[in-house]
């Protein structure tokens, strides 16, 4: 019967150990040596001051997006091929996690210029409609379109590189047009990366991550 | 036995006007192309409805010299790139990766049409075409060279996204661009990939499994 008792024991311990043993583990690790090391982006300094018109019609300037996230994007009305794919893109992979995210609507603006060939700002009404056809929970408020002197926005200088200059020649009609720059809360330029692949926009997205956990970090 | 049979009839009653008639088709992948906006009236209401450009209907002779009309590849949907035989620089390259990806895509032959246009008529005959098509050991049966007149094909290349054009700098005497372009049985672009780049080949493939499962629910 004693016998029996002991085997009994140790069969709920063992069962125990199976049971709560590597969470046990997880927590004795994590509270003593491991810490999440999050990559830090790089500040590439703060972004020109800017304005435009939204489609209310309303004239919007940067200081009221301080506090923000600002994702910022440049679409030619007439440009068939690439700003399709960006547009489809920048609707799956970050607005549509976005109108699903409570944090992100708080923290986050997805600012899209509308320019024409030349890269001068233009109506929007047209856009405006096809996004309320084709943008599921499309809402003006989070991403905004925006017409309005977006060269403005994308003359930086970093390392000796303009994003409005191709080579020697500066071409202000379509070098910057497929760019997506990510800002931080303090409008400071955190990323720029060509927006007219899925990969790119993907990875804007991770970056996008990284630089709300940094935040996340700093309220903790 | 009375009992059960009504529930029966009245649940799927519940379930068939529960069902919404509206079946919009979940698009997966990008529409490329111009957009237009068309505006109508729905109970006196304005709504807003996007249209796309869909590729031209076409008539072109293959390698076998058969006359091969557009409307007969319909139900399929089509890879298309722009080349000529005497191209030295990027036509091998984007041959080979075509057909490694018809390779790739054996499993859905029956689903896919796989068509090279020359930009080159003049030298590129049907029985030119069957050379080059031996030369790099193409069997394919879902996969037709096709020639015609340069001027329309050169016009059609705009319509496939991709450019066309001579240039006696260039190498054989011809510019164009380099761009695979994946079209639904609508006839609707729904991508551009750069026919050189194995990476961008290898993302068509998953575009096309993508296209074909979740719009046709082909596997």
């Amino acid at each position: 019967m004693a016998k029996r008792t002991s085997a009994g024991r140790r069969k709920v311990a063992l069962a125990f150990i199976l049971l709560f043993g590597p969470a046990f583990l997880l927590i004795f690790f994590s509270t003593r040596s491991c810490s999440h090391n999050f990559k830090t982006l790089e500040d590439f300094g703060a972004l020109n001051d800017f304005e435009f018109i939204d489609i209310q019609g309303k004239k919007r300037t940067s200081k009221e997006f301080n506090n923000k996230i600002l994702l910022i994007t440049v679409i030619e009305e007439s440009c068939p091929d690439s700003c399709s794919i960006s547009l489809w893109h920048l609707n799956h992979l970050i607005y549509q996690n976005m109108s699903k995210s409570k944090v992100q609507k708080n923290e986050v603006r997805l600012i899209t210029f509308v320019v024409d060939k030349e890269g001068n700002p233009t109506n929007l009404n047209k856009i405006r409609d096809y996004m309320m056809d084709k943008v599921e929970n499309y809402d003006p408020k989070y991403w905004i379109l925006a017409s309005g002197e977006s060269k403005q926005i994308y003359d930086i200088t970093h390392n000796n590189q303009n994003l409005l200059k191709d080579g020697d020649e500066i071409d202000i009609t379509h070098s910057y047009h497929e760019i997506m720059l990510l800002a931080d809360k303090n409008l400071h330029l955190r990323m720029a990366l060509r927006g007219n692949e899925e990969g790119m926009i993907r990875r804007m997205r991770e970056h996008l991550a990284l630089l709300q956990k940094q935040y996340d970090l700093k309220k903790k | 036995m009375k009992l059960i049979f009504s529930l029966f009839i009245f649940s799927n009653f519940i379930l068939l006007s529960c069902h919404d008639s509206k079946t919009t088709k979940e698009r997966v992948l990008p529409i490329v192309g111009n957009r237009d906006v068309n505006y109508y009236e729905v109970d006196g209401k304005e709504v807003a409805d996007t249209v796309y450009p869909v590729v031209p209907d076409f008539k072109y002779l293959n390698e076998d010299s058969i006359m091969v009309d557009s409307k007969n590849l319909k139900g399929k949907i089509w890879i298309a790139d722009f080349f000529f035989s005497n191209c030295p620089t990027i036509c091998p390259p984007m041959t080979s990766q075509l057909k490694r990806l018809n390779t790739m895509t054996k499993d859905l032959s029956q689903h896919i049409e796989f068509m090279s246009f020359t930009i080159d008529p003049e030298r590129d005959t049907p029985s030119r075409l069957r050379e080059y098509k031996k030369e790099h050991g193409i069997t394919a049966k879902n996969w037709n060279f096709f020639t015609g007149t340069e001027k329309a094909t050169h016009a059609l290349a705009k319509e496939f996204y991709n450019g066309a054009q001579r240039d006696q700098k260039a190498d054989g005497g011809f510019m164009h661009t380099d761009t695979f372009v994946l079209i639904d049985k609508e006839g609707l672009v729904r991508g551009l990939y750069i026919g050189t780049d194995t990476k961008s080949v290898n993302q068509l493939e998953k575009d096309i499994r993508k296209l074909l499962e979740y719009e046709y629910n082909i596997k």
